[in-house]
């Protein structure tokens, strides 16, 4: 069986990576993780080496300035933008998105959220937009979901033509079901026109697993298994 | 090379919400102060740069604007200063 290799970014203040490792070495026994430090240049260009590369959720560089802002220009930023130019998978969670519409990976940009408060909470329903992509084909549209939220700057804000054009072309993926932060047309995740650039502000990689007794739903594991189940298909 | 002082503002436009600036008017408002109205905080950069004249430094500061200073998607960027500090 081939291997999927996936590469996650760390950068400084980054700290969902650990739980994006575990959440690809459980949900997909044919992967294989890397992790990528924001500082060093590598050797190759990333789609040598790697299917998959994920900027997790954190404070990147301490927020500074906006969120992304400083890690949208680090040296290896520059050679997860060319990978995804070429096509390469890339899925940014939470600061992960943040980067992605900093470097112009994604349209749109993050916001403060309307409560003017950070907000954390462990079962946020979702609705799924849409399944036709690789990151959500493991769900039925329109089905409600649960993923944990944690952001300060979550509120997805873009044009009217912008947003027009995301809902034309199927590129919402993920909706609050709730206004939680104030999102345009509730958004809680979108993808590129060409399909291989995800962002979404929710945590699928804290809920990996069902637990009656934490109420847990187990249902954000669905999301790494759609991933890997594509890329078994175009092997 | 000549060299001039600058001073940069960039703040959120004005249809995007920015809850901080409309939080300090509420509270503007609380005491008392209802004359105020399009409060917009923003953030001011102060710094000084080498540039051949001041079309080359305007050019350079925007420039630094759209790759880092600000989200071309939801702030502006006003040169609120330039001035020669050395002419050589």
């Amino acid at each position: 069986m081939s291997t999927l290799k996936v590469g996650v970014v760390v950068f400084p203040g980054t700290n969902c990576d650990k739980d994006v490792v575990e959440a690809i070495e459980s949900s997909l026994p044919h992967a294989k993780v890397v992790e990528l430090w924001h500082d060093e240049v590598p050797e190759h260009p990333l789609k040598d080496d790697f299917h998959w590369v994920i900027l997790p959720g954190g404070f990147s560089y301490g927020d500074y300035l906006r969120c992304g802002a400083m890690a949208k220009n680090s040296k290896l930023m520059q050679a997860v933008k060319q990978f995804a130019q070429s096509g390469g998978y890339v899925l940014g969670i939470c600061n992960g998105f943040q980067i992605l519409t900093e470097a112009g990976l994604l349209e749109g940009a993050l916001i403060p959220n309307t409560s003017k408060r950070f907000i954390c909470q462990q079962r946020t329903a979702l609705e799924v937009a849409s399944n036709a992509s690789p990151y959500t084909l493991g769900y039925a549209k329109g089905q409600v979901i649960e993923m944990p939220i944690a952001h300060g700057e979550g509120c997805y804000y873009a044009d009217d033509d912008t947003l027009e054009r995301l809902e034309a072309n199927g590129q919402v993926l993920f909706r609050y079901v709730d206004d939680v932060n104030g999102s345009a047309n509730r958004i809680a995740g979108i993808v590129n026109k060409e399909g291989n650039v995800m962002g979404l502000m929710p945590h699928p990689e804290r809920n990996l697993w069902k637990n009656a007794l934490s109420g847990f739903t187990g249902e954000g594991r669905t999301l790494f298994e759609s991933v890997g189940a594509s890329f078994l298909v175009t092997q | 090379m000549p060299t001039y002082h600058a001073e940069v503002l960039v703040a959120t436009r004005a249809n995007v919400l920015h809850p901080e600036s409309k939080t300090v008017q509420e509270a503007l408002h609380g005491l008392g102060h209802h004359c105020v109205k399009d409060l917009q905080i923003g953030k001011h950069f102060s710094f000084s740069l080498a540039a051949r004249d001041e079309a080359t430094a305007r050019k350079v500061i925007h420039r630094m604007a759209e790759q880092l200073l600000a989200n071309p998607v939801i702030e502006d960027t006003h040169i609120t200063q330039l001035t020669l500090l050395e002419a050589v």
